[in-house]
């Protein structure tokens, strides 16, 4: 065997290959260092309902959902199928969900979902996941949305295979949500809130400078607006031309010019003018909520206010972010300028996982009891907190309830109702009794029931819901539950949205929002006796938008507004005179035949088949690579990754060879295979190697040698929340290691079992964690049952804390350790910008090491920008730290402390790797004296 | 290489592409000329996509030519030859008795457009900035000339000594076919308001038609280029009018086809088909034959504009039809050839492909050649002609 350098490569090194194939694909942190955990906490039993273009999974408790979805899907298909003159040939998986929390489970997709994110489309697989959120309309709309997703991308692939091009290519992201939204709803509201808040606030972004923007619901409105722009002034086939001609040019703003003969330029200068012709004119008749309301909440975003009087004092607790963590917040907003304070701190223990800051509402007892929503573990809670007291009175959990949303009190002050949807899909109003601990289920239907506002008197529910007959399913309208009949009335009707009723502390009206002529505003309806008096009025008009009123008193309201972009709480007054003087009105019109919506599912023989769930393969990934280098010499291999369409099992093979030579090719094989299971609350993967190869070993210098080694493993992780997870292992290998230099021939059959904690809650800035902290404690054997020649044990504690100093700005410390005692126990390595700044990377070697860090970050430099005759580059923000490291390394007997101290700049390129350039002094000689000069080193890496 | 003399009445021609790159085409054969050959789009002038030969149905599949890389040109037939080109850019010539590649000249741009052949030349338009008509000749297998007209992704008309084209640039040229110079250029508007020209041209003696991405049809004639008229259908006209006697008769992409009266350009009739027509219509000259998205197929009466008979397919009907005799033979988007009746729509025979049928089927000599867009040419053959 010729002594040469080879790839370092420990055994345990080769696992990670393979397990990186595992790690790559949907994993979140069940393998990972530290992460948050993704956990199933559901056992779903999938069924598939196959129609005539696509294939539904769903789960038996939402069947009836699944199979209007299933109408709704047909319904797009053929639409769409005449819009783009394309079909898509092979059944297309649609995956649905009954609510969100369910849908934050799947394994389609790696990492956590958002709450934003209403659906996807996931190219890989061409698979197509869809929460509902109870609306029919909305469930409806994203299907349509995603469905676009799929045309698209058939449409795209079909026209670049024609023309024998690379199919690596994709439309913009502008585009191709823009599109689906376009092509999926009407210009609504909500659009419309966003582009006219923006072209007056003046930061609408042009498609020149789009990747600013990327990804973010701005983005997704404004490709909105442009599509419809495109569509009105050249015609709808021009959306459709783009694509037919995106062969024609790798930019899109080169096909744009030949599509519709403007390049992004030329067409911002129209769309941008036409923009500000259409929304600067209503500035004459509207107002911008900032320049016309007082400001009680004005930091970060802020939602869902409620009102709470006591002892002559009022307070305004509302939902909000200002560092990162959703939390509740209170405001007096009787002082000039009010402060915010924290109330509940959310986000970062498991009771209080999530809030839900744009659907659900909170509400104040007249005793001070908060009630209010959190995600906790497996479905929403209840949460009663005691205001006066600070502390948590109790939650609630309600069997086979998934998803709660806006609590409000009963006069009294011992029944909540709120709304809630269980496991069909379907929200509806629930009245939960404090006293006897009962649970009454006020409405039973597919209507969606939102937003129930308890009247002072006791007698009725207001709230909002899309089973009025208007519009089918698309208009939510108010309505008025009676408690003492048991019954249903309208009180608003049109086609509109009427959202969020709030009764006034009397009784005698109701506020709540409505875009029955324009932006949505805040209304008022006078009432007596549970029926409305007069017309409805608008109180306000402002252009952008304004949500969920809560009476401040008896004549101000306190409310949410849309404005730049954030939404912050205003409060505005003189309501009864706003009432008076309005010239906006608004009249129910209940229809002749108030006979609300029905869907049709599809049934019969629309429906090909319907069975339960197997598994269903299909490959993934698979890919094949020679590298060569004269040094390490030739490397030649292919690594195939597959799963089931849901995404639960994955299997990952990956063989290559490093021989050099043809007598070595059969010794040199490298072969893993891996199965990682998702599927359940416990994870789990295993697999079996067979490994070869020169190694050199990092954890000794100068020592390479030849090592063949086959065995098995078998890793399990299970979370006990979000933040917290016990990770196990074993390992079983063969290992025989070669005569080299300096190493004397070993053969051993290895067992390695290590068992962990990980706790992590960190919340991430653009470098690295700046707030909550991170733990992992490790304790692992391993020894040598055929020889004795190996036996050790090791203790791995890692303990990060990060103290939040300002919004963008942190103390951070860690303090670490790793132990390593007995025969042919390992040796750790450290030095280098990872850890020990200012040390040569992986110097530092011993079986024991510690290192303790404290780091100072802030911002530095938050925008950086090149000018030159032909161009510009532009940079984005830069980070800043200060710190100090300090750590030792021994064997048997301690040897020295070293440490460092410097700054450093760090750099987040496209956030996929963090760019970092250190400069500062080692100290040297037990802590003695500091290095002569500085050192300076650039590398990458996340902050700690 | 064998070079032949021209024979224009019927005598046999041998053929010979020489490529403007490396590739090139050798055809080894006695091609003779038939009233059955298909040389343009649409078989005619008129754009009819009419053809008197019969297709014997039932028909089984005879040989499948890979022409590497996507079709959406219709193909055309001379003899034994068949010609595809390609959205790669290439031109090739297939065997029809065998279905083996004769050669393939590469052109540099896509063909989006159909090539016509004349004589002993083709005509082939490319979707391009520059030398975006090309005129081969046949014997010499030399590029005689290319014009600068701007892309152009519609089928040219050759008339006589004259070559007409439509351009994305909104404009109609009309060039000496001796030597590509430009005779006339009319342009649909002034300045930057022009849209493109997706719509082949068709023509009888006196006009030019074409409709246009701003949703009007215009007529310009021949002799000067000067708009004759024009008529406002509704909306953008991918596929090209047909002549039906003295109407032209064109398909509006959101649903309308418009039949005006070729000398004025006076609406006859409409009828709005409430779907997408992204293809063009046939004609027997008895009946419009118009295919929607929707997958209905609808036989019209071309003298009062109303409806024959409706066939449903089982998809949106993805190609212009074709009328073979009594016959009309259509694919639609799930890869399905029907052939129905002309007289009554009844489905007589079917046929699954491989891939979807976006160009129209071409009838020669008892066979049916039916371009998928799997990459495939397949030759479908009456049994007893196998």
């Amino acid at each position: 065997m010729a002594a040469r350098f080879g790839r370092w490569y420990g055994w345990t090194r080769m696992l990670a290959v393979a397990g990186l194939l595992a790690a790559s694909a949907p994993l979140s942190a069940q393998f990972y260092y530290f992460g948050r955990n993704k956990v199933q906490w559901t056992d779903f039993e999938w069924h598939v309902l196959k129609t005539e273009h696509f294939e539904i999974y769903y789960y038996p408790e939402m069947e009836n959902l699944a199979r209007r979805g299933a109408a709704f899907a047909e319904e797009a298909y053929h639409e769409l199928e005449q819009r783009f003159n394309q079909n898509v040939l092979q059944p297309i998986p649609l995956i649905f969900y009954s609510s969100h929390l369910h849908f934050e489970q799947t394994n389609t997709a790696p990492g956590f979902i958002p709450e934003g994110v209403g659906g996807f489309f996931e190219f890989l697989k061409g698979r197509v996941v869809i929460p509902s959120d109870g609306s029919t309309a909305q469930f409806r709309r994203v299907i349509r949305h995603e469905l676009v997703h799929v045309f698209m991308h058939s449409k795209i692939a079909r026209v670049i295979i024609d023309h024998r091009q690379p199919q690596d290519r994709t439309p913009p992201l502008w585009f191709s949500e823009g599109l689906a939204e376009y092509w999926s709803s009407d210009w609504d509201t909500q659009a419309e809130m966003v582009m006219r808040d923006a072209v007056v606030n003046n930061y609408v972004v042009p498609l020149t400078d789009m990747d600013r923007i990327f990804g973010t619901f701005l983005m997704y409105k404004e490709g909105q607006n442009i599509c419809q722009y495109i569509a009105r002034r050249y015609g709808d086939e021009a959306l459709l031309l783009l694509m037919d001609n995106f062969w024609k040019s790798g930019s899109f703003s080169e096909v744009m010019h030949q599509t519709i003969g403007k390049t992004y330029e030329e067409f911002d200068k129209d769309w941008l003018y036409a923009l500000k012709k259409q929304y600067y004119p209503e500035l004459r008749t509207d107002d911008l909520p900032g320049n016309v309301t007082e400001n009680v909440v004005d930091e970060g975003f802020n939602a869902k206010p409620t009102v709470y009087a006591h002892d002559g004092v009022r307070e305004v607790l509302f939902i909000g972010n200002h560092r990162g963590y959703t939390s509740i917040y209170r405001a007096n907003p009787d002082t000039v300028d009010p402060e915010s304070q924290l109330v509940v701190e959310g986000e970062q223990t498991s009771d209080l996982e999530s809030f839900h800051p744009f659907q659900s509402k909170i509400a104040v007892s007249r005793d001070g009891i908060l009630a209010f929503v959190t995600k906790s573990d497996e479905t929403d809670v209840l949460h009663l907190f005691d205001l006066k007291s600070g502390s948590m009175r109790e939650t609630l959990r309600f069997r086979n309830l998934v998803v709660i949303g806006s609590p409000s009190w009963s006069p009294d002050g011992r029944r909540i109702v709120f709304s809630s949807i269980d496991k069909s899909g379907n929200n509806d109003l629930y009245i939960y009794d404090l006293g006897d601990r009962s649970l009454v289920r006020v409405t039973n239907d597919l209507y969606d029931d939102r937003d129930p506002a308890w009247s002072p008197d006791g007698k009725w529910i207001a709230f909002s819901s899309d089973r009025t007959a208007w519009d089918r399913g698309k208009a939510y309208n108010l309505f008025l539950f009676s408690l003492d009949r048991g019954t249903i009335d309208y009180l608003t009707a049109g086609e509109e949205n009427d959202l969020a009723p709030a009764w006034s502390p009397d009784g005698t009206m109701l506020a709540f929002t409505s875009d029955r002529v324009g932006a949505q505003n805040v209304w008022v309806l006078r009432m007596k006796d549970g029926c409305g008096v007069g017309p409805a009025k608008r109180v306000t008009n402002y252009l952008t938008a304004a949500f969920d009123p809560a009476w401040g008193g008896k004549d101000d309201i306190i409310f949410t507004a849309f404005e730049r972009f954030s939404f912050q709480i205003k409060r505005f007054e003189d309501i009864s005179l706003r009432y008076d003087t309005s010239r906006v009105t608004m009249m129910a019109e209940i229809p002749r035949d108030g006979r609300p919506w029905t869907v049709t599912p599809l049934e019969g023989p629309q429906i090909v088949s319907n069975y339960r769930y197997a598994k269903d393969y299909s490959i993934d990934i698979a890919q094949s690579q020679i590298s060569t280098d004269p040094v390490f010499g030739t490397t030649g291999g292919a690594a195939l990754a597959m799963s089931d369409v849901l995404g639960n099992d994955q299997y990952y093979f990956l063989v290559y060879n490093t021989a050099q030579t043809q007598s070595e090719i059969l010794d040199n094989f490298n072969v893993a295979i891996t199965k990682v299971s998702l599927g359940s609350r416990t994870n789990f993967a295993y697999g079996i190697f067979r490994l070869a190869g020169e190694r050199y070993d990092l954890t000794d210098p100068d020592l390479y040698y030849y090592e063949r080694s086959f065995g098995g493993y078998f890793v399990l992780s299970y979370p006990l929340s979000q933040f917290k997870r016990i990770e196990s292992g074993i390992t079983v290998s063969n290992s025989e290691k070669d005569d080299f230099i300096g190493f004397s021939p070993r053969r051993a059959i290895l067992v390695s079992n290590t068992l962990s904690f990980v706790w992590d809650n960190s919340l991430w800035g653009p470098t690295g964690p700046l707030d909550g902290n991170r733990m992992k404690m490790e304790l692992a054997y391993t020894s040598d049952v055929h020889s004795s020649n190996v036996s050790y044990y090791t203790v791995i504690a890692d303990y990060r804390t990060y103290v939040r100093l300002a919004n963008r700005s942190a103390l951070a410390f860690r303090s670490n350790l790793w132990y390593n005692e007995g025969k042919e126990a390992r040796r750790f390595f450290m030095g280098g910008s990872w850890d020990l700044r200012g040390w040569d990377r992986w110097s530092i070697r011993g079986k024991k090491q510690w290192i303790t860090s404290l780091e100072l970050r802030f911002p530095l430099v938050d925008q950086f920008a090149l000018r030159f005759p032909f161009g510009g580059l532009s940079l984005g923000s830069f980070r800043g730290a200060v710190y100090t490291d300090f750590g030792g390394s021994w064997d048997d007997e301690y040897r020295d402390t070293k440490g460092s101290v410097g700054l450093g700049i760090r750099y987040n390129l496209f956030g996929v790797v963090v760019l970092r350039y250190d400069i500062g002094k080692r100290i040297e000689d037990n802590l003695n004296r500091f290095q002569k000069g500085l050192f300076y080193q650039f590398f990458f890496g996340w902050d700690f | 290489m064998h070079i032949g003399t021209i024979a224009r009445t019927g005598a046999p021609v041998i053929l010979v592409l020489v490529a403007a790159a490396c590739s090139s085409l050798q055809i080894d054969r006695a091609i003779t000329p038939s009233p059955d050959d298909w040389e343009m789009l649409g078989g005619s002038p008129a754009r009819r996509n009419e053809t008197a030969v019969d297709v014997p149905i039932p028909l089984v599949t005879g040989w499948i030519y890979d022409p590497n890389a996507g079709v959406s040109a219709q193909m055309l037939q001379r003899d034994s030859v068949l010609f595809v080109a390609t959205l790669k850019g290439e031109l090739h010539a297939v065997s029809v008795p065998d279905g083996k590649k004769i050669g393939v000249v590469s052109l540099g741009a896509p063909v989006v457009g159909t090539p016509t052949l004349s004589d002993d030349r083709i005509v082939v338009p490319l979707s391009r900035e520059t030398e975006s008509v090309l005129l081969l000749d046949l014997r010499t297998g030399h590029r005689e000339w290319s014009a600068d007209v701007g892309p152009v992704e519609t089928a040219p008309l050759v008339r006589g000594n004259r070559v007409y084209v439509t351009t994305l640039l909104g404009t109609a040229v009309c060039l000496d076919i001796a030597d590509g110079a430009e005779l006339w250029k009319f342009r649909t508007r002034p300045g930057k308001d022009r849209r493109s020209i997706r719509s082949s041209p068709a023509a009888d003696s006196v006009r030019m038609y074409f409709g246009c991405d701003d949703g009007w049809l215009y007529a310009v004639d021949l002799r000067s280029g000067q708009l004759a008229w024009k008529q406002n259908v509704g909306s953008a006209v991918f596929g090209p009018p047909l002549l039906c006697g003295s109407t032209v008769v064109v398909g509006g992409l959101s649903g309308t086809v418009s039949a005006v009266r070729a000398d004025s350009g006076i609406i006859r009739w409409r009828m709005d088909l409430g779907a997408r027509l992204y293809n063009a219509p046939a004609t027997d000259g008895l009946r419009i034959v118009v295919g929607a998205a929707d997958g209905r197929l609808v036989a019209i009466d071309p003298a009062r504009g109303s409806v024959e008979w409706t066939f449903a397919s089982s998809d949106g009907v993805s190609c212009t039809p074709l009328i073979a005799d009594s016959t009309v033979i259509f694919g639609t988007l799930d890869k399905t050839l029907h052939v129905l009746s002309l007289r009554s729509g009844r489905e007589l025979w079917s046929w699954k492909g491989e891939g979807r049928m976006r160009v129209s089927p071409l009838a020669g000599r008892g066979r049916l050649y039916v371009c998928g867009d799997d990459r495939t040419v397949t030759l479908l053959t009456g049994s007893a002609l196998q």
